[in-house]
């Protein structure tokens, strides 16, 4: 990946990031404020994105979308990475039984795709924000599960581990010391991954009706409302997906490069 | 596959709290509710219900639609004539996109980064933007082809056949997107193994290596990641099927959450994961076909 293009991403996110921080004390127009005259309004000086079926500013709902989409994968991520990195821990420690559970467990949920899971959390739960956290992260501990344990369990046969044992660290110190640390830079990385995949997860969930309840914006909901009207206005559709296009593009992007740069750094002190 | 059963079962029959409540609404009275219970069943036992729902499925017996007054047998087997083909056609699309791409990023060392870049952008794009993109083009600007919907029973098969192109290339291009990337990572290391080497200096140009030699053994970890597509596939079918108004199990399972439709929604689910089961397996035994190392490690 070239340098500038690189640096382009990141100015991309830092940008989108703020913009929807910055949602939350002001944005160029009261978001729900409905103002029937204009209408499917195209892009103008009085509104740089135009209006929706309802004459909301579309600028203004992306904002304070982008800000909901982003807390609910953030969420998730926290809750889904805490919860399989320990589970993921645990089945690299033993061999036994629980190992096969934690396994089977995370075997069982990739059975499910997650909009599958979705549906039958909003059974439960109703929609909302609440349903679309839980669902990715339960989707999230799956993936975790998986690719701790085996990083772990790699880890665990390296001759480092028996030194420390036999400077006397039990299991646990061992587990916090030497296996947490130098998994670290992959969890990092692979968070990253996973954080543009939980925002896609989540605009798709949004898209099927299952994601934020309506008066709250998202920027799945803004397509999947806008879809009506997609013949007559096709920029209320157009608009949210290139955001959303781009802001996913960029977190891939500068997740490639940190990967790069923790790889190289690795490479380095595996050769001292 | 029995535990899957059980997961379905008590999450939605058990948790939602009273269906008969859900199916006729708070207002009504008691007596009405409670003969509902009894016509459904529900006064029964858990475990009686559960055993029950399975005697059924075991005798093809998938209980009956109250919204759409027809045995949900009936309604998925509808509904699975349209999605069918539609998953069919992806895969074929997609494998042949994913084939191409690969051996065009190998062949020719130029194009490989144009194919990168493509395969990067892609994958990070949800498939619903695609769907737009082509709807628009193809089904509004250009009208080549129908933006939506479905035609009747009595169509001809080529009039079917162009509703489904637009939705079958939305699916499959993500999907090959993420094929060709592993397939290309695959190809890439098996090209630098010491049996090319060998088939080098035997004389042989660099695309005979590749369809002789490299092509076979580089399909054990697509194969993989073929099994672990397939509940993308299903989730993509899912949005796919909405946005491009396909009457097919798609659109059933999201209206079937909205109006509450408990049995099509216990019905399908179960089907969802037991194609995702299926075929891993097939997945699987075909993997032991293609690579006999495999079999060392089948009882993991």
């Amino acid at each position: 990946m070239p340098k500038t293009i690189s640096r382009i991403a990141g100015c991309i996110l830092f940008i989108l990031i703020t913009m929807s921080l910055v949602s939350l004390f002001y944005t160029p127009y009261p978001v729900h404020e409905i103002n029937i005259h204009k209408r499917l309004n195209s892009i103008s000086w009085m509104h740089w994105l135009g209006n929706d079926q309802y004459g909301r500013d579309i600028l203004s709902l992306i904002m304070r979308g982008l800000l909901n989409s982003i807390s609910v994968s953030v969420s998730a991520l926290l809750l889904g990475s805490n919860i399989g990195i320990i589970l993921g821990l645990f089945a690299s420690l033993y061999a036994g039984g629980i190992t096969f559970f934690i396994r089977r467990l995370s075997d069982f949920i990739f059975a499910f795709p997650s909009l599958i899971i979705a549906i039958m959390l909003s059974l439960w739960l109703g929609s909302g924000y609440l349903n679309s956290t839980l669902t990715i992260s339960i989707f999230l501990i799956a993936v975790y599960i998986r690719f701790v344990s085996v990083a772990a369990r790699n880890i665990w046969n390296e001759p480092y581990i028996q030194a420390a044992y036999l400077c006397g660290k039990n299991t646990w110190n061992i587990l916090y010391d030497h296996i947490l640390p130098s998994i670290l830079p992959l969890i990092i990385v692979q968070s990253i991954t996973l954080f543009s995949i939980s925002i896609i997860i989540e605009a798709s969930l949004s898209f099927i009706g299952l994601g934020f309840v309506s008066p709250q914006p998202s920027l799945g909901k803004m397509l999947y409302e806008g879809q009506t009207y997609f013949f007559m206005a096709p920029h209320i559709i157009f608009i949210p997906s290139i955001i959303l296009g781009v802001f996913i593009l960029a977190v891939q992007i500068c997740g490639q490069e940190l990967s790069s740069y923790f790889s190289k750094h690795y490479n380095i002190r595996l050769s001292d | 596959m029995l535990s899957f059963s059980l997961v379905v079962f008590v999450v939605i029959r058990v948790i939602p709290g009273d269906a008969a409540t859900l199916i006729l609404g708070i207002q009504a009275d008691d007596s009405s509710l409670e003969q509902l219970r009894t016509e459904l069943g529900l006064n029964k036992p858990f475990i009686n219900q559960y055993a029950q729902w399975l005697y059924n499925i075991i005798h093809l017996d998938f209980g009956h639609s109250r919204l759409h007054g027809v045995s949900v047998k009936q309604l998925i087997k509808e509904r699975l004539e349209v999605s069918i083909p539609l998953a069919f056609l992806s895969f074929v699309t997609m494998c042949i996109i994913a084939f191409s791409l690969t051996l065009l990023a190998t062949l020719y060392k130029n194009i490989a980064s144009c194919i990168n870049v493509y395969n990067f952008s892609i994958i990070a794009l949800p498939n619903f933007i695609l769907a737009f993109v082509f709807i628009y083009y193809f089904g509004l600007y250009y009208m080549i082809l129908p933006a939506g919907g479905y035609p009747d029973q009595e169509a001809s098969l080529y009039i079917k056949l162009t509703h489904l192109i637009l939705p079958s290339l939305t699916l499959s291009i993500t999907q090959a997107a993420i094929t060709t990337r592993i397939w290309q990572a695959s190809l890439h290391k098996n090209m630098q193994s010491n049996y090319v080497l060998l088939a080098r200096a035997k004389g042989l140009n660099t695309r005979q290596v590749i369809l002789r030699h490299a092509l076979r053994s580089s399909l054990n970890p697509v194969l993989g990641i073929l099994g672990l597509q397939t509940a993308f596939l299903l989730s993509g079918i899912i949005i796919i099927e909405n946005i491009f108004a396909l009457p097919g199990i798609g659109t059933l399972l999201v209206k079937s959450v909205y109006s509450r439709d408990l049995d099509i929604l216990q019905n399908l689910i179960m089907l969802f994961i037991l194609t995702v089961l299926f075929i891993n397996l097939i997945v699987d035994l075909i993997n032991v076909r293609i690579d006999p190392r495999n079999q060392a490690f089948e009882d993991r």
